[in-house]
C-alpha cells in the first residue's frame, strides 16, 4: 500500500446544533477500497459532504498528501462523487451528462469526447451513449453516474450508497464491477453504506461508524474476528453474546471464565477493550454462530444437555438453530452448523455445547464505581 | 342510475354537452361572427364584408390601445417572472417548509379575490404611496407605471404557480453534482436549472401576458378610467359607451380574443409538458 492520500484529522460537525461528528480521524492510502459502514443516521453522509466540499466541519482538518484542502470549494478537490440518487442531469443524454465534468475543465473537444467514450466504455454504456436518461434502466443510470464521476479521473471517488435502490441480483453483479472497476483504474474509492455484506465484499478496509464516532477501521478480517466493542460485534455479522464472569474455586495457576457454555481460560478470551486482565470478571463473551459446535444429546445420557434447540432455519449450505441455554435461562444462542454433515434435529431436542475459537474476545463490564 | 349502454341515454347525454358547449361558445362565435358584418350597426346582419376589419387596422387610436396593451403586458410579464421565480428559488430551497407551504397558500390566494378589491387597493397604494414616494425621487410615476405595476401584481399569482409545479420536478441534487464536476455558479444556472426550467419560465410568461392583456379592473382604476392611458380592453369599453355601436367593436374584440388566446394556450401547453425529470425511473 502507497502513503495515504486523505487525512481525516479530528473532524467534527453539527448540524442544527446537533453534533453530527465528533472528533473523527483515519486515513485513507492511495488506491484503496475504503468503506464507511455505519447504521443510519451515524453520519457517514455528512462526512463524505464534508471530504467533497460540500459542508464545512466545525473543527478539525483535512489533509490531501499531506496538505490541507479543508477551505477548498468543491469545484477545486480532484474527486467526484456518486449520489445516492445518480443526480443526473435529465435534460442531456447520457454522453453529455459523462462529458459534463471534462468540458468543465475546459478540455479541447477531441479529448472530452474520447474520454467520455471511454469511460461509457469502461462500464458497458457505449452504445447507449445518445440515449436520454429517462430511458435508461435504475441499473444503467447507475452506470452513467459512475461512467460521469470517473470521466474526469480524478485521484478519489466518493460513492453515496450507490446501489441502495437496486435489486438484490443486480446489487451483488455491481459490486464485483464497482471492484473490479477500481481496481483497473487504480483510483481510490471511499464508500458509504449501511450494508455490511456489501462493504465486506468490496473494501479493503472499513471504518464502523456509530453515531457520530468511529468505532473501529480495519479490514474485514480483523473487523469480525476481533470487533473492537460490543457495537461492532453486534453490526458486523451475526453476535452470540455469552455472559461471563471469573470462575471460583479453580486453580489459580489457571484462571477461567464460567458461562453458560463452557469454562473458558483467561488464555483463550482476547480483552479487547481492556487490555489488563484483572478487568477480566464480569462482563460478555463474543462467540459467532458458526464457533459453536451441536451435538444431540441422548435422553439416556447421564451428561446434563446445556441447551434445547428452539426453532431451526434451512439456509441451504448451513442449518442454523437456536439454542435455549438451560433450562431456566432466558439466554439463547444461532448455532450455524454445515446442512451436508449434520442430519436435522427437531425443536425441543436436548443438545450439547461446544466452542470451537482459538481466541475469543471479551468485553469487560463498565465498571461503575 | 347511468346506465351508459343503453344507446338512448347515451345520445341523450351527447346531445346535453352539445347543448353545454354550444351554450358557452355561442356567445364568441356571435361575437367574431359580427366582425365581418356589412352593415353600420353591431347588433344587425347585413351581409358579409371586411370594411370593419379595414376600419379598425386604420384606427389609430386602436393601433395605440394595442400597442398600449403590448407595451404593459410585455413589462408587466418580465416584473412578475422576475418576482415568480426569485419566489421560487426561495420555497425550493428554504429550510423552513413549512414556511413555504403557507406562502404557497397565500401567492395563489389573490387568484380568487375579486379583482375590483384588488384594484382599489392598488390604487389607494399607489396615489398614497408609491406616487409620492417616486416623486420625492424625482420620478413622475405616472398611469403608465401603474398599470404595469398593477398587471404585475395580478399576474404574479399564476406565474409562481406554475414555475412552482416547474421547479418541484427540478431535483437541486444535480447542482451539487455540477459543483463536484467543477462547474461555477454562472454554468449551473445555464446549463443545468435554466435549460429545465425554461418551460415553466415560457409558460409563467405567457400566462402573465395574457392576464395582463385580459385585465380591464386593474386598468380602469389606475388609469382613471381610461382617460390618461387606453388599452385595448378600455378602448372596447369606450366605444360602447357612443350612442351607435359600429361593427368595429367585434373586430377589436376578435383580436384580442385571439392574441390572448393565443397566450393562454401556448401556456398552458408548456406548463402541461411532462418534465423529463418526472420519467426517470431512479430513486427518489
Amino acid at each position: 500500500m502507497n502513503g495515504s492520500l486523505l487525512s481525516v484529522r479530528n473532524i467534527s460537525a453539527d448540524l442544527a446544533n446537533r453534533a453530527v461528528l465528533q472528533n473523527l480521524s483515519f486515513d485513507v492510502a492511495d488506491g484503496e477500497f475504503f468503506s464507511l459502514l455505519g447504521p443510519s443516521g451515524c453520519g457517514k453522509t455528512t462526512l463524505l459532504k464534508i471530504v467533497a466540499g460540500f459542508l464545512q466541519p466545525a473543527s478539525g482538518e483535512l489533509l490531501w498528501n499531506g496538505r490541507s484542502i479543508t477551505g477548498l470549494p468543491p469545484q477545486q478537490r480532484d474527486l467526484n462523487l456518486v449520489f445516492q440518487n445518480y443526480a443526473l442531469f435529465p435534460h442531456m443524454n447520457v454522453f453529455d451528462n459523462v462529458a459534463f465534468g471534462l468540458r468543465m475543465k475546459k478540455l479541447p473537444p477531441a479529448e472530452i469526447s474520447e474520454r467520455a467514450h471511454e469511460a461509457l466504455e469502461l462500464v458497458r454504456m457505449k452504445p447507449f451513449a445518445q440515449r436520454r436518461i429517462n430511458e435508461l434502466s435504475g441499473g444503467q443510470q447507475q452506470r452513467v453516474a459512475l461512467a460521469r464521476a470517473v470521466a474526469p479521473r480524478p485521484k478519489l471517488v466518493l460513492l453515496d450508497e450507490p446501489l441502495g435502490a437496486l435489486d438484490l441480483q443486480l446489487r451483488k453483479q455491481m459490486q464485483i464491477e464497482l471492484k473490479s472497476l477500481q481496481r483497473q483504474l487504480g483510483m481510490t474509492f471511499i464508500y458509504v453504506t449501511h450494508d455490511q455484506e456489501e462493504a465486506f465484499a468490496m473494501s479493503d478496509r472499513i471504518a464502523i461508524l456509530n453515531q457520530g464516532r468511529l468505532e473501529q477501521e480495519g479490514s474485514p478480517e480483523i473487523l469480525y474476528k476481533e470487533p473492537a466493542s460490543r457495537f461492532v460485534a453486534r453490526f458486523i455479522g451475526n453476535a452470540n453474546f455469552l455472559n461471563a464472569a471469573a470462575a471460583d474455586g479453580l486453580k489459580a495457576n489457571c484462571p477461567a471464565l464460567q458461562t453458560d457454555v463452557e469454562i473458558i481460560p483467561f488464555a483463550k478470551a482476547a480483552a479487547t477493550a481492556q487490555p489488563n486482565q484483572t478487568a477480566l470478571t464480569q462482563g460478555v463473551l463474543l462467540v459467532r454462530p458458526e464457533q459453536l459446535e451441536l451435538s444431540p444429546c441422548p435422553p439416556e445420557s447421564t451428561v446434563r444437555a446445556n441447551g434445547e434447540v428452539l426453532m431451526r432455519q434451512y439456509l441451504g449450505a448451513q442449518i442454523r438453530y437456536f439454542v435455549r441455554l438451560q433450562d431456566d435461562s432466558d439466554s439463547q444462542v444461532a448455532v450455524d452448523v454445515h446442512s451436508s454433515e449434520h442430519s436435522l434435529l427437531e425443536n425441543g431436542s436436548k443438545v450439547n455445547l461446544f466452542i470451537r475459537a482459538q481466541r475469543i474476545p471479551f468485553y469487560a463490564d463498565v465498571q461503575t464505581p | 342510475m347511468v346506465n351508459s349502454s343503453n344507446p338512448m341515454r347515451k345520445k341523450l347525454l351527447l346531445g346535453w354537452t352539445v347543448l353545454s358547449l354550444a351554450l358557452l361558445y355561442t356567445p364568441v362565435f356571435m361575437l367574431v361572427f359580427y366582425g365581418f358584418n356589412a352593415g353600420q350597426f353591431a347588433l344587425r346582419w347585413e351581409g358579409f364584408s371586411l370594411r370593419w376589419y379595414a376600419a379598425a387596422l386604420s384606427n389609430e387610436e386602436m393601433i395605440l390601445a394595442l400597442l398600449n396593451s403590448l407595451l404593459i403586458g410585455l413589462f408587466s410579464t418580465v416584473i412578475s417572472v422576475a418576482l415568480a421565480f426569485t419566489y421560487c428559488l426561495w420555497a425550493q430551497r428554504t429550510r423552513f417548509k413549512r414556511l413555504a407551504g403557507t406562502s404557497d397558500s397565500l401567492m395563489s390566494l389573490p387568484l380568487f379575490i375579486p379583482e375590483i378589491v384588488l384594484s382599489i387597493g392598488l390604487l389607494v397604494m399607489i396615489v398614497r404611496f408609491l406616487k409620492p414616494a417616486f416623486l420625492e425621487m424625482g420620478f413622475n410615476f405616472d398611469s403608465l407605471a401603474a398599470v404595469i405595476v398593477g398587471h404585475a401584481t395580478l399576474a404574479v399569482g399564476y406565474a409562481s404557480l406554475v414555475l412552482r409545479t416547474r421547479f418541484n420536478s427540478y431535483d437541486i441534487q444535480q447542482e451539487l453534482a455540477a459543483r463536484d464536476l467543477g462547474a461555477g455558479s454562472r454554468q449551473i444556472f445555464l446549463e443545468i436549472m435554466l435549460p429545465q426550467i425554461m418551460p415553466g419560465l415560457a409558460a409563467a410568461a405567457c400566462l402573465s401576458f395574457a392576464v395582463s392583456l385580459d385585465d380591464f379592473y386593474v386598468s380602469y382604476f389606475l388609469s382613471t378610467g381610461g382617460s390618461a392611458l387606453k388599452t385595448l380592453p378600455l378602448y372596447i369599453w369606450s366605444l360602447q359607451g357612443r350612442k351607435a355601436m359600429t361593427p368595429e367593436i367585434n373586430v377589436v374584440s376578435s383580436v384580442l380574443l385571439i392574441v390572448a388566446l393565443l397566450f393562454f394556450c401556448t401556456g398552458l401547453t408548456l406548463s402541461r409538458s411532462r418534465s423529463s425529470v418526472e420519467n426517470l425511473k431512479g430513486p427518489t
